[in-house]
């Protein structure tokens, strides 16, 4: 990648300034950081000294690889291309900057602490770490915010509740599942849940270190809200006097010779004279309302002058007007008066909850990441402890950069000013911020775009920052800037907008508008049969939604057709070439995974090889569901459904028939069917199956998941046998998900209590989980077939965000926006404001009330925002050919969609009808190259049996050994060996094993016979398991070795008596090791001797 | 006397360049060495040097004493010393300390206990002494802090001082003093028979050794002759090998190397045109965890075929390394272990958790059958007995849909009768009862550590556990540990929460290995610093990143200046110990693999630096970055022909008449018609799903409970005239809340759906007087109905059902309801495709009526089926029969549910619908 052309980034890599960079897509944000970093340290700036923060992991690894491979890069280039490399970057070239270029590479490689880009999390963690003591977080783990803790929660917060049936907060729980329903009262508190930490900030703000925050939130809602209940409300409309009009209306309609407004009087009437006002509201309002709510019409006509006379004519007009205006006004009050009644509930129940959850994480030692995020800021916003976090890093950082900073939100932004507040004014650092509020598409994680522009004014105003804009790309084709220009320019919601130019001139490109698919006018309406449908020959149908496998199929067609044959350009070094489209090129964009799986359908179909993009379905893959059903069985035998299941999975491959044969026999229970077919007779399948089911059954109560799994697939073949059982299209994704369940066994709760029922428990629950916590899928591995040409790859435009492709699809483009959720959190954090100023929960949308319409038109608006933002990141990934499908709004009053726009901008470039933009890319077949040079093979020859299992030894080996020990320490004469109590104990004995020994050795020591070789009066010298080596250079290891003055004594204790039948092999043995001792020591005999357990002694003949 | 140190080339002629010294030194005593003592840093070391010996004696010896220096001074007899305080006491201590101070959570105490130890224990190995007043100790902290006093500052200083203290109060040493003490005496060796010493280490004596050994060695060559071996470093080293090292890791890290890396590695090149790395180092990336361990069991393979056999598996990534161990096993090629495994990750650990979950979520139904299929438990049964009765309590349960609790798991058994044998009853019910008295003793009162261990023992005997466990490998080395533990803490008075034991225990399992002795190999899994000059032919790291293959951090407490301040070791000394053991990795072992995964989840993986720095030095140098692609496993064999699978098609079995049922439900007829495939499944192979357990009421089961309050309370009340409005609603409200209550006190959240039901009720009975209105009257409720349909090859098929309620009005007017908790208008757009009402209308032959009653609107409505009632349920009846009729001639059963049925289909493993090739 070359250098951003312009050259007023010299200034935002000047090390000693700090800088705000707005950086358009494709302009090249990562190298403009990295090569930030390396300005740093030719600076002499320390690795330790800069702290880098980017939103995900992987583009944090993703910058520390970049860095690194090219400080490797100075350090090995030539000095030309080192110094065309610096000049790039604006730092000077003489040769004592190129010397110091050259070493960092080892510096930073070799650096302690080394240099860290991080995630927000991870550094927020860090910061935890490092004060865990006052933090009192000490020994936690990490627990992530997934819908099974949330479950767990949930039900234990539900026996809570019950517990104190009377307690506040189950009242208003009671009051919420009574007013609103069990699902929506979930949805709430989950929701609520995941803004908590908005919450403590907003209530810690409002209600400071207070006892009880829900009142005082509360209290500040009535205010906002104006209302202090329903009765207030309705006292407002029926306050002393309130039925004069309403009597003066009645006359009039009374008046009236129309039978509806002898109606509507009938019921004035009735209603004026009820007592209850709630009742009296409910039927008064429908007299002068619809029933939509509005104000019934009445307009001015002759002959209502005529019926009223036209001063009265005017006067019931005025009327209708003013009292409707007073009961729409009264039910206004009355729904806020709802609201907050519902918010109080809401609250009470939110924070009731948020204990709960507190409690839980207490007992099991957990923290979250929004714990670190809140106790982080909690932490830097006291002077004091702000000051030890700084000092307590090992790390010093002065250089803070700032990546994706669009993506922040407003806590982070208040830790950050927290952690740049905790430095001295003399260690103030150097800030570097780069981000593209264009491409914040991350509302849901309360990303908030507008911190952009308050950050980049902050560091102005206190770090004399420079700001710079750069919108010019390198990535994209002139033609996709030019529509990216003409959809953006007159976007009123995509302000400021600045015109993008292209750096990559006389490179074509496309972009394309598929006409949108309709719906079949025939097919609609499948023919009413006369007859029932024949169930066993025909298939239903299935009011498939056709417009999309439309789509599909020509997505399909149009891969296939351009496959091989459109030709595209790359980059290669500082060169362009060009080549063939392939598959790995073609990126397809969606909005939200739902629809997936029907264009995969039709890739598979077409043979095209995708990888997909399904996440978190690993669990519901057929072949790992084969899997699971055998393992299953394994630990349930009455399991028949998954016996069955697994007897027809490829792993047993049986049939329908031999399924037939289980079914008929009489045997309770198909465990026992199986095992009776295979007696009498039945298909070698099935006596495959039943002989590994056998042997897996007893291997499944001994063995960890992992073991027992790697044993399955090895002894049932069944990677080989999927192979073969899976189609072509599936296969690669079939046998990764076979992978990775076997490595998920591995790696489940770190390998902790490994027993297979708990397992299988651990499985369903993660399978039954939403979201992230269900296990993905296996990755694909880059096999042979595919590799040259690569897949297609499947993505949301969230996912793809810091991705390009040379084309890009964007699908089902025509979708609407979605629209807003019930039931959830409301808040309102400014950018520059230290902690929200408003939080609360929101129902129905047709109750929201009018008190908060500014906040819910701030949110339509962030979410408009954001459909652009969407619509900009997924065109600028595009680096040619960028086109759009999507299927016709089966509904009229076309809402404004991704499809709409594109029509428009291109309408803008090329008139009424134009449906695409750019050139027409160059097509020819070009033969494939080679396939890559394959790998090595692992030598094709018999593998060696290596290792042996050593058997356990025997009761009789055992009592040898313990008696050696014994008398070894009874005996000892080298060196005096402490005594410790229980220390057969440490070798693995019982102490009944000792109370067998013991006995025996104090025979042998006692018997007179010994004396000679065990008290130290008889011998000159003695030693215990004394070691020599022999002629050959073999180590042996004698019992016992006794000088007297006469001979060499070699001594062997045996545990049998002197009548074994192993009497032979001793003799020889001993007389071995006295050969050896009688090279060594010539100056006496060499005798040797066996030592039986009844103190018996037999000399050994030498 | 004197100590003599060697500095020998590290590499494979290490241990015989020592032995040779060795017997040199001894030149006077040969063969005899039987006086000497020789002290290695590790036993396996000591294996290799006897052999080196016999080698370079080239005749027979007696051999020295082998030790290493820490074993041999523990065991050595020196009655005056004091013991040291075990570990175990000492936590224990720490943990009272500071649960007195009231400072932490008290789940947290036993991880800062454990924290405070171990820096206790750094502390003393380093002989550093912290100062007696705790105001000085602050002082130092601010200094290497360089930060005023604060109050966290002050936290951190009061918290390390007073249990340094209360430490010292109790007046015993701890592990590294006592070890200490004993070093002192030991080198008086006036008191003890005189040995010379050979010391043989595997690297600089100033890293391996601390300063007490030192000294130690220092003032025993006073007396003695003292001998020590230890390997040159690599920058004083001449071999060619450690000339590449050198360059490539200055020994100073951090500091400036005198040249470039360029200029270095031309030196290099200059002075040894071959490469001494060529051919003994390859850095393999993968892409991810199994593709790292098939490359290397795919390397070990290959060189087993070259022949080579001592083969050294250095498991930086441990579940890596578990992958190859087990690709190996496959292949018959076992590795021995000697890194062991955590005993918390053995099945016979797994089994003690379950029990104690068990006795924690008061016996969670989960938790019990996982417990009750231990292969530990109940040894004294026969197992097929075993196997029984857990069978029939796991189907009891199942049924039941119990939760937890013994004497509700025993209510659910004595409920299945006759479903289950009476000796499976009998058997399942003693287990429980032994359940229930290891329960009684786990659940006792807060206790001392030492109780609450000979409580776990009785529970385990209780359970018929104890031998089994024994008998395990590693569950006996788990046992051994309890005892053991219980014996060090039997005077520990210190009382604990069942809470606080088990997360004590936990750690205790966490931190015990287990070594599997069960294997003996040439091949050896072993952490990276204990191959130091082993004598491998080969040698694999796996999971060389630079996120594992990376120097251990220090502990929790201070940061590296403070650490360096107070003399602990830092991670620099760490650095240097990690560079030495690879070094010496690569000295002695001539191949050495290294395996990362260069991306993980699609994320970028760096390799570790000390490889990345001596690739490119290699690539400077020779223009060779040692990076090499993995080798290949090679491809599994095919399948045995005979039970060889293939691709599948769609499935269309027949059925033998005999097979073909002879009655069929209406639901069945429903399967029947969405797809054959799935009646084939459940109604001709009868496979249905177990029952599950729910932990919450669904909303299949509020139907349930829906139908029965109707059903009851018109069973009361089968007319409303006579009843107010009031007295109506009060009336149906009490049935609901009745019918509900079992429910509720099951889980609370059954209170959601009852309160969502009771708001309906209004609306029902508004619904019900209008129907009273139009003359109709309640008649029965749950009618079950059935007609027997015939065939035309002489045979009938029985058709039946249940019906929720049947209304009359007049003689001859039935009407047919069905309740629906449903909206009323998502049930009328499934009209069309309608079975269920048609088929009732059949069974029942006289309806006038049959409608669906939707139960989830503000109003409640009713959606009645087919202009013609009686044809339509003919029409259903005649479909029967025909397909009847022709699956008994051997008809098909095709598996072509639609998707909206597919999703739900319990048979989709049978008709394996996903991986039938789609178009
Ligand atoms: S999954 Fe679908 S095709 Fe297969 S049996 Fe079930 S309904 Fe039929």
């Amino acid at each position: 990648m070359s250098s951003p052309a312009s050259q007023n980034f010299s200034a935002a890599l000047d090390p000693a300034r700090s800088a705000v960079v707005e950086a358009c897509a494709g302009s090249g944000k990562t190298w403009l950081l990295a090569s930030r970093i390396v300005r740093l340290l030719l600076a002499g700036v320390q690795p330790a000294e800069i702290l880098a923060i980017t939103f995900t992991r992987k583009a944090a690894r993703e910058i520390e690889e970049r860095v690194v491979d090219w400080l490797r890069e100075l350090a090995t280039a030539a000095d030309d291309a080192a110094i065309h490399f610096l000049a790039e970057r604006g730092a000077a070239s003489d040769a004592a900057t190129l010397a110091r270029a050259r070493g960092l590479y080892e510096r930073v490689t070799s650096a302690q602490p080394g240099l860290a880009v991080n995630t927000f999390h991870g550094w927020f963690l860090q910061l935890v770490a490092v004060a865990p003591l006052s933090a009192n977080l000490a020994g936690t783990t990490l627990a992530d915010d997934g819908s099974r803790r949330f479950e767990e929660l949930w039900q234990s917060f539900a026996r809570r509740l019950q517990r104190e049936p009377a307690g506040e907060a189950a009242q208003a729980f009671v009051r919420l599942l009574a007013g609103i329903g069990l699902a929506s009262t979930k949805t709430l508190v989950r929701r609520g849940m995941a803004r908590r930490a908005e919450w403590l900030a907003h209530a810690m703000a409002h209600a400071g270190r207070h006892e009880a925050p829900v009142a005082a939130v509360v209290d500040e809602l009535a205010d906002l809200f104006g209302v202090v209940d329903e009765a207030q409300a309705l006292a407002s409309l029926f306050a002393p006097g309130w039925e004069l009009d309403f009597q003066a209306y009645l006359g009039l309609l009374e008046a009236s010779e129309l039978d509806s407004d002898q109606a509507f009087a009938a019921q004035l009437s009735a209603a004026i004279g009820q007592l209850d006002p709630e009742a009296r509201l409910q039927k008064l309002a429908p007299v002068l309302l619809t029933e939509k709510g509005t104000l019934r019409s009445r307009k001015p006509s002759k002959t209502l002058d005529k019926r009223f006379g036209s001063d009265g004519a005017q006067r019931f007009l005025d009327l209708h007007a003013a009292l409707g205006a007073r009961v729409l006004d009264c039910l206004g009050q009355l729904q806020e008066a709802r609201n907050l009644a519902f918010n109080r509930d809401a609250l009470t129940v939110h924070h009731a909850f948020l204990q709960h959850l507190e409690a839980f994480k207490a007992e099991r030692r957990q923290i979250d990441f929004v714990d670190a995020e809140w106790r982080v800021l909690q932490l830097l916003q006291d002077e004091a402890s702000a000051a030890f976090i700084q000092a307590r890093l090992d790390a010093r950082y002065r250089h803070v950069l700032l990546d994706e900073f669009q993506d922040t939100n407003p806590l982070q932004w208040q830790i950050l000013l927290a952690w740049l507040e905790a430095y001295t004014d003399a260690a103030r650092p150097s800030v570097f911020l780069v981000g593209d509020p264009k491409q914040s598409i991350y509302r849901f994680r309360r990303a908030e775009p507008r911190l952009f522009a308050t950050a980049a004014d902050f560091l102005a105003r206190h770090f004399a920052a420079v700001r710079l804009t750069q919108d010019q790309t390198r990535r994209n084709a002139p033609a996709i800037v030019e529509v990216v220009n003409a959809l953006f320019a007159d976007e009123a919601a995509f302000q400021p907008f600045r015109t993008q130019s292209s750096l990559a001139e006389g490179l074509p490109g496309r972009v394309e508008l598929l006409p949108l698919f309709a719906a079949d006018e025939e097919a609609e309406e499948a023919p009413l049969s006369e007859k029932l449908r024949d169930p066993l020959h025909k298939p239903a149908l299935e009011r498939v939604e056709q417009r999309r496998q439309r789509e599909a199929e020509a997505l399909a067609r149009r891969l296939g057709d351009m496959f091989g044959r459109t030709r595209i350009r790359e980059r290669q070094g500082r060169s362009e070439i060009e080549r063939p489209l392939r598959y790995g090129d073609v990126l397809l964009l969606v909005r939200t995974r739902t629809q997936i799986a029907t264009y995969e359908q039709a890739l598979a179909a077409a043979g095209i090889p995708f990888t997909a993009a399904s996440r978190g379905g690993l669990l519901d893959s057929l072949e790992v569901r084969d899997v699971v059903a055998l393992l299953t069985f394994l630990v349930t035998p009455a399991a028949d459904l998954q016996l069955a299941h697994a007897l027809k999975s490829p792993i047993f491959a049986c049939s329908d028939e031999d399924l037939l044969q289980l079914a008929a026999r009489p045997e309770a229970g198909w465990h026992k069917r199986l095992q009776a077919a295979v007696e009498q007779g039945c298909s070698a399948r099935l006596c495959r199956a039943a002989a590994l089911v056998e042997a897996w059954i007893e291997a499944a109560a001994l063995l960890p998941a992992h073991d027992l799994l790697d044993r399955i697939y090895h002894q049932g073949e069944v990677p080989a046998r999927y192979r073969l059982a899976v189609p072509e299209a599936r296969r690669a994704a079939a046998l990764a998900n076979l992978e990775a369940l076997l490595l998920l066994a591995l790696d489940l709760d770190g390998g902790r209590y490994p027993s297979l029922p708990r397992f299988i428990d651990e499985l369903k629950a993660l399978r039954a989980a939403e979201g992230d916590d269900a296990p993905d899928e296996g990755e694909l591995a880059a096999d042979e077939v595919v590799a040259a040409d690569g897949r297609v790859r499947i993505l949301t435009i969230h996912g793809a965000k810091g991705l390009e492709a040379p084309l890009v699809w964007l699908l089902d483009a025509n979708a609407t926006p979605p629209a807003d959720k019930a039931w959830d959190v409301l808040v309102d954090w400014q950018p520059e404001a230290p902690a929200p100023c408003h939080f609360s929960f929101v129902g129905r949308k047709e109750e929201r009330g009018a008190s908060r319409s500014p906040l819910f038109e701030a949110e339509a608006a962030a979410a408009e925002r954001e459909e652009l933002n969407l619509l900009y990141v997924a065109v600028t990934r595009a680096r040619q050919l960028f086109f759009a499908s999507g299927i016709s709004n089966s509904r009229k009053g076309e809402a404004v969609t991704a499809y709409s726009r594109l029509q428009a901008a291109l309408g803008r470039l090329g008139g009424e009808d134009a449906c695409a933009h750019g050139e027409v890319l160059s097509e020819g077949k070009v033969a494939a190259a080679g396939a890559a040079g394959s790998r090595p093979l692992a030598a094709d020859l018999p593998v060696p049996a290596v290792g042996e299992l050593r058997e356990p030894l025997d009761a009789a080996a055992r009592f040898g050994i313990l008696l050696h020990a014994l008398l070894e320490r009874r005996t000892e004469s080298r060196i005096e060996r402490r005594e410790e109590e229980g220390w057969w104990r440490g070798m693995g004995y019982t102490d009944g094993e000792l109370a067998r020994v013991r006995p025996v050795a104090e025979r042998l020591l006692t018997a007179p016979a010994l004396r000679r070789f065990l008290n130290p009066a008889c011998y000159l010298r003695a030693w215990n398991e004394m070691e020599i080596t022999d002629e050959t250079g073999a180590v042996c290891r004698m019992d016992r070795l006794v000088e007297d003055v006469e001979a060499f004594w070699v001594l062997d204790y045996k545990s049998s008596g002197s009548d074994t039948a192993r009497i032979d092999e001793y003799h020889a043995q001993v007389a071995g090791y006295c050969r050896a001792v009688a090279t060594i020591f010539s100056s006496k005999p060499v005798r040797g001797a066996l030592i039986f357990a009844d103190a018996s002694i037999v000399e050994v003949a030498t | 006397m004197a100590v003599t140190a060697h500095a020998l080339t590290p590499g494979c002629g290490y241990l015989d360049a020592a032995a040779g010294i060795l017997l040199a030194s001894a030149a006077a005593e040969l063969p005899d060495l039987s006086r000497h003592l020789v002290l290695v840093s590790s036993l396996p070391l000591a294996a290799e040097l006897r052999t080196a010996l016999a080698r370079a004696a080239g005749r027979p010896l007696l051999l020295p004493q082998f030790n290493t220096l820490r074993r041999w001074a523990l065991a050595a007899n020196l009655p005056d010393l004091p013991t040291p305080m075990p570990e175990s006491e000492r936590l224990v201590l720490l943990h009272s300390a500071l649960a007195a101070r009231g400072w932490f959570d008290e789940s947290a105490l036993w991880g800062i206990a454990a924290e405070l130890a171990s820096l206790s224990d750094e502390l003393s190995a380093a002989a550093v002494r912290l100062p007696d007043d705790a105001d000085e100790l602050t002082l130092q902290l601010e200094r290497a802090y360089v930060l005023r006093a604060s109050e966290p500052l002050n936290f951190e200083a009061r918290v390390v001082h007073e249990m340094w203290r209360a430490l010292a109060a109790a007046g015993r040493p701890d592990a590294p003093s006592a070890y200490r003490l004993r070093l002192a005496q030991l080198a008086q060796p006036a008191e003890q028979p005189a040995h010379p010493l050979f010391v043989l280490l595997d690297g600089p004596a100033e890293e391996r050794l601390t300063p007490a050994e030192l000294e130690f060695i220092e003032r025993y060559g006073q007396t003695q002759p003292v001998l020590v071996c230890a390997p040159q470093p690599r920058a004083s080293a001449d071999t060619p090998l450690a000339a590449v090292l050198a360059a490539a890791w200055p020994e100073q890290a951090g500091t400036e190397p005198s040249a470039p890396l360029m200029t270095r590695a031309a030196e290099l090149a200059a002075a040894l045109p071959e490469s001494p790395l060529a051919g003994r180092l390859q850095l393999v990336p993968v892409s991810g965890r199994e593709a790292e361990a098939e490359a290397a069991a795919a390397q070990v393979f290959a060189w087993l075929a070259e022949g080579i056999r001592r083969i050294a598996l250095v498991a930086e990534d441990r579940l890596s390394a578990r992958r190859v161990r087990a690709l190996l096993e496959r292949a018959g090629v076992l590795a021995a272990d000697e890194t062991g495994w955590k005993l918390s990750t053995t099945r016979a650990a797994a089994t003690l958790d379950a029990l104690l979950e068990t006795v924690a979520g008061s016996a969670y139904h989960l938790d019990l059958l996982d417990l009750f299929k231990s292969p530990h438990l109940f040894a004294d049964l026969p197992s097929s007995a075993r196997a029984a009765a857990v069978l029939a309590l796991e189907q009891a349960i199942r049924r039941a849909g119990v939760k937890s609790g013994v004497p509700a798991f025993r209510r659910a058994l004595a409920e299945q009768g006759e479903r289950i044998d009476a000796a499976s009853q009998a058997t399942a019910s003693l287990m429980l009862d032994r359940l229930e008295v290891a329960q009684r003793i786990l659940g006792g009162k807060p206790a001392p550590l030492a109780k609450w261990i000979a409580r776990l023992q009785r529970g385990l005997d209780a359970l018929g556990a104890a031998e089994q466990l024994q008998a395990d490998a590693a569950g006996g080395e788990m046992l051994e540990l309890l005892l053991q533990r219980q014996g060090e803490l039997a005077e520990s008075t210190a009382s604990f929460s069942f809470a606080a034991w088990r997360d004590w225990l936990n750690r205790e399992l966490e931190g015990g290995a287990f070594r599997d002795r069960g294997i003996a190999s040439s091949i050896v899994m072993l952490p990276r610093h204990d191959v130091r000059l082993r004598r491998f032919e080969a040698a694999i790291v796996i999971g060389a990143d630079a996120e594992q293959l990376t120097p251990a951090s220090g502990g929790t407490f201070f940061n590296q200046a403070v650490r360096r301040d107070l003399g602990l070791p830092t991670r620099e000394d760490a650095e240097r110990a990690l560079r030495r053991d690879l070094e010496l990795l690569l000295c002695t072992v001539p191949r050495v693999l290294v395996t990362w995964q260069h991306q993980q989840a699609g994320e970028a993986r760096l390799l570790a630096p000390e490889f990345d720095l001596l690739s490119t030095l290699h690539q400077l140098a020779w223009g060779d970055d040692l990076m090499r692609s993995p080798l290949l496993m090679t491809r599994e064999a095919a399948p045995a022909v005979d039970s060889m699978p293939a691709l599948p098609q769609q499935a269309v079995p027949s059925a033998p008449q005999a097979l073909v049922p002879a009655r069929i439900s209406v639901s069945g007829l429903s399967s029947l018609v969405a797809c054959p495939y799935q009646f084939f499944a459940r109604h001709v192979l009868r496979l249905n799903e177990l029952d599950e357990v729910a932990e919450e009421l669904e909303k299949s089961d509020y139907g349930q409970l829906v139908h029965r309050s109707l059903e009851r309370f018109h069973a009361a009340h089968p007319s409303l005239t006579g009843l107010d409005d009031a007295a109506a609603l009060a009336a149906l409200n009490a049935t609901v809340e009745s019918v509900f209550a079992e429910a509720e006190a099951d889980n609370w959240l059954a209170l959601g759906w009852r309160l969502r039901w009771q708001a309906r009720l209004p609306a029902y009975l508004a619904w019900q007087r209008e129907r009273e209105a139009a003359g109709w009257r309640w008649l029965a409720a749950e009618v079950k109905v059935a007609k027997s349909l015939p065939l035309p090859d002489g045979a009938a098929v029985e058709l039946y059902g249940r019906i929720d309620r049947i209304d009359q009005a007049g003689p001859a007017g039935f009407s047919l309801l069905d309740y629906k908790t449903r909206k009323l208008s998502d049930l009328k757009k499934q009209m069309a495709d309608d079975i269920q009402l048609p088929a009732y209308a059949l069974l029942h032959g006289e309806a006038a009526e049959a409608a669906y009653v939707a139960l989830d609107d503000e109003k409640v409505g009713a959606v009645a089926c087919a202009d013609d009632l009686v044809e339509a349920g003919a029409a259903q009846g005649e479909r029967l029969t025909a397909a009847f009729a022709a699956l008994r001639a051997g008809a098909g059963m095709p598996a072509h549910g639609v998707d909206s049925v597919c999703r739900w289909c319990e048979a989709s493993g049978l008709c394996r619908r996903d991986h039938v090739q789609p178009g």
